[in-house]
């Protein structure tokens, strides 16, 4: 009896205990990720603050543009070469 | 400006600092907005990574690579200790299916990405730390701004000198050597 009313909160979601199940969708987590980096390298560079949210952009969308490039040329080089 | 303002200045202080909490060394020479931005960009970064891979991404046994790249933030070290606590006596760690477990260990994509995101934040960290460790007073990114001096009209120039004055576009750049 005990165990069964201990059950759901066992099974309830503990923040930073257990990981997010987003097996799924993990690829999304790219974007905040080449966001963060952006953001960080641009604040160590650029010398004005207001400059940072263009370049940190430009920056983040050359990353992804790269990538996704990167990633068709090696989908060509395995699926169709 | 003499040389001795001129040469390079090291802050190991604002490091250590910096690799406590993220941003905080540039908040102790100053800069309080490059401060913000680093605490608020590194910190979401490494929480993110913490919460969507839970605490099993910090595992220094497990991946000790990549928790070198974890421990350049120092709260992953801490993280880290209380791993370890919620482990058997044996040092493993609860299995997946046993709802009574300590922690939930993650697995495949989810934990890669969560000891990605904290690694990365640990090495992001790094390079806000170097920015802090060394300082060269003639980089313009390492000046502190001066409160902004009244500026002369044009009026007062041309009766004074007949010469049109110079107008730049960034004439509240006016900054001074930090440190």
């Amino acid at each position: 009896m005990t165990s069964m009313l201990a059950l759901p909160t066992t099974l309830a979601f503990r923040p930073f205990l257990d990981p997010l199940p987003i097996d799924g969708y993990w690829m999304l987590l790219l974007i905040p990720m080449v966001i963060a980096i952006s953001v960080v390298y641009k604040t160590i560079k650029t010398d004005r603050l207001h400059k940072i949210p263009r370049e940190a952009s430009i920056l983040a969308a050359q990353i992804v543009a790269f990538m996704a490039l990167a990633a068709a040329a090696l989908w060509i080089l395995t699926e169709l070469v | 400006m003499t040389a001795k303002t001129d040469s390079p200045k090291w802050h190991f202080a604002g490091a250590i600092a910096g690799w406590l909490i993220p941003g905080l060394g540039h908040l102790l020479l100053g800069q309080k907005g490059r401060a913000a931005i680093l605490f608020a960009s590194i910190g979401m970064l490494w929480l993110g990574g913490f919460f969507v891979g839970g605490v099993g991404v910090f595992d220094r046994k497990g991946h000790p690579i990549w928790f070198m790249g974890q421990m350049l933030i120092a709260p992953s070290v801490m993280v880290e200790v209380y791993h370890r606590t919620l482990k058997s006596p044996a040092g493993q760690p609860p299995r997946p299916d046993d709802p009574t477990g300590t922690y939930q260990p993650s697995y495949g994509h989810v934990h890669e990405q969560g000891v990605l995101y904290t690694s990365l934040a640990g090495m992001l960290n790094l390079l806000a730390m170097m920015d802090v460790l060394y300082r060269d007073p003639a980089d313009p990114r390492h000046r502190k701004r001066t409160p902004r001096q009244p500026q002369p009209t044009r009026d007062d120039n041309n009766t004074d000198t007949g010469v049109s004055p110079e107008i730049t576009p960034n004439a509240d750049n006016s900054s001074e050597g930090i440190a």
